[in-house]
Order: structure tokens, then C-alpha cells, then sequence
């Protein structure tokens, strides 16, 4: 399992320190008692991320909450809580009443145009389908995300598209 | 022929080939989640994930093998599952408990967190 190295030991003799630790064959942890960790000589990932859960005081504090909301009665089966996330997620309207007023003011070439980037087309090829310039199916795009209120990433994803 | 057209390796259950050995699988009928574990699952965003999660859990309800459970050592009898990027940390209920909880069979397990790896990394600072 990890084991803890004070700065102090590390100071007095780096290379020797991490040399040991090495040898163990186990990870270590570099503190300077109580401050943030310095270094951490990881040997074996698993057994450090381990140590973690074990040690790490939110879990630690998630635990011993744990082991009170099952005194107090407070715990839930998880086979409900997975049913009612699931519900929520289906009572969710799939848009919003000002989504579907954003797509209602699109215009029919608009959502043709916007149908055929969302089956992943790129401007050109929209463009050869439609017998109009890959210019001009720009021009619909910008207007389409200027309508739809349509952040910067999905700006950038669509222009890549039209390359 | 082409390796793309070679047949894959047989479809597995959850955990399965990553058992260490250090733990056998036990079984138990409910898996019980505390406050901020549910926390955790309502905070969750991608459906793959909550489906992924739902899945692990209902495999150590069953008491699957293969399951890449261990003991956290020096905090037992707690355990963790690791499933993916995904750390339940958990631990069985003495029958007591379980009994007190009006549970059929005496068996259970409760849930404290539901932990992404990325976290842990967080986590670290905080030794």
C-alpha cells in the first residue's frame, strides 16, 4: 500500500528517498505534514488511487456520513433513485417553448439546410444537392445560427463542416 | 484477411477478466445509497454514465464475478468497484443493520460516493 514521506526526509536526501520508495514497490506520497502534497512517486497507480479513496478526507467524511444517514434512516434503494432519474429524464421536454419558437422563425430552405447539417453534410455537398453556391448555403448558415441563438462551438463545428 | 474482419473476443459482463483475486464476489439483494452518493448520480450528466453505473451496481447487487472490487485498506470495511472511469466506494451491511432495515435476507450494501477518476485526481491535493 502507499506509503507517506515527510519534505523533510526528501530534503535531506532526494535521490535516496525516491530511491527506497522505488524499491518497495510502492507508491508514495510527499507531504509536508498537513501542506498540500509536494510530489508523489507513483509505483502503481491502482494501489496509489486506492489510498486516495481510502485516505482523501471527502471520502473519508463521505464514509462516516454514509454510516449516520444509515443510522438516521436516511439511505435510498438505488434501484429507485435509477427509476426516478430515468422519469425525470422523460418528463423532460425534449425543447424548450422558446427553442421551438427559435426553429418556427427558420424558413423552409433554412430547415432544409439545417436538416441536411445535421445529418453531417458539409456546405458543398449541401450546396450540389440543393444546385445552389457553397456561398450561399454560408449565407443560410449564418442566418440559421444568428435565428437559433447558436453558441461559438457549434459555430466553429459547423465551419469545419463547410470545408 | 483483413485483421478488421477477424471475429472479436466474446462480448463480457461487467468487471469481467479484471478480477484481482482479492476479494471474492458475495451476494446481496440491495444496493442502498447514501446522501451524497445519490448526490453524486443526480449530478451526473451523460446518460451513458448513469446507464454504465446502473449496470455496475445491479451486477454487485447480484453478487456478479469478475467484479474488480477491493478493500480500502485501513478503512474496512469499506470496499471500492471499479467500473471504467467510475469508483463506487461501498461496503456490506452486517446483517444487523440490514435486519434493522427491514431487508429480506439480511443482505445489502451501502454506497457512499460514486467517484470519477478525475476527481480522485482532485482528491489528492486534499491528503
Amino acid at each position: 500500500m502507499a506509503r507517506t514521506v515527510s519534505i523533510r526526509d526528501l530534503q535531506r536526501d532526494t535521490s535516496g528517498v525516491v530511491r527506497r520508495v522505488t524499491r518497495t514497490g510502492r507508491p508514495a506520497i510527499v507531504t509536508n505534514r498537513g501542506d498540500p502534497v509536494v510530489a508523489v512517486v507513483p509505483v502503481d497507480p491502482d494501489a496509489l488511487e486506492d489510498f486516495v479513496l481510502a485516505n482523501s478526507p471527502p471520502f473519508v467524511r463521505a464514509m462516516r456520513e454514509a454510516d449516520a444517514a444509515l443510522e438516521a434512516g436516511l439511505v435510498r434503494p438505488a434501484s429507485e433513485v435509477f427509476a426516478e432519474l430515468g422519469q425525470e429524464r422523460e418528463d423532460k421536454p425534449a425543447a424548450t417553448e422558446r427553442e421551438l419558437r427559435r426553429v418556427a422563425a427558420l424558413t423552409a430552405r433554412e430547415r432544409e439546410i439545417l436538416a441536411l447539417l445535421a445529418q453531417g453534410q458539409t456546405a458543398q455537398s449541401i450546396a450540389d444537392g440543393l444546385s445552389i453556391s457553397p456561398r450561399r448555403v454560408r449565407a443560410h448558415l449564418a442566418r440559421i445560427l444568428d435565428k437559433l441563438d447558436v453558441s461559438l462551438p457549434a459555430t466553429r463545428s459547423a465551419g469545419a463542416g463547410s470545408r | 484477411m483483413c485483421p478488421c474482419l477477424q471475429p472479436g473476443p466474446p462480448a463480457r459482463a461487467v468487471g469481467e477478466g479484471r478480477l484481482r483475486g482479492r476479494i471474492p464476489s458475495f451476494p446481496v439483494t440491495v444496493a442502498l445509497l447514501a446522501p451524497p452518493a445519490e448526490r453524486d448520480l443526480r449530478k451526473l450528466r451523460r446518460l451513458p454514465d448513469l446507464g454504465r453505473l446502473r449496470v455496475a451496481i445491479r451486477a454487485l447487487e447480484r453478487g456478479d464475478e469478475g467484479l474488480d472490487v477491493a478493500a480500502l485498506e485501513g478503512r474496512r470495511p469499506w470496499r471500492r468497484l471499479r467500473e471504467g472511469d467510475w469508483r463506487i466506494i461501498f461496503r456490506p451491511l452486517s446483517p444487523a443493520e440490514a435486519r434493522r432495515l427491514g431487508i429480506a435476507n439480511d443482505e445489502a450494501i451501502l454506497i457512499a460516493r460514486i467517484v470519477n477518476r478525475r476527481d480522485l485526481e482532485r482528491a489528492i491535493r486534499t491528503l
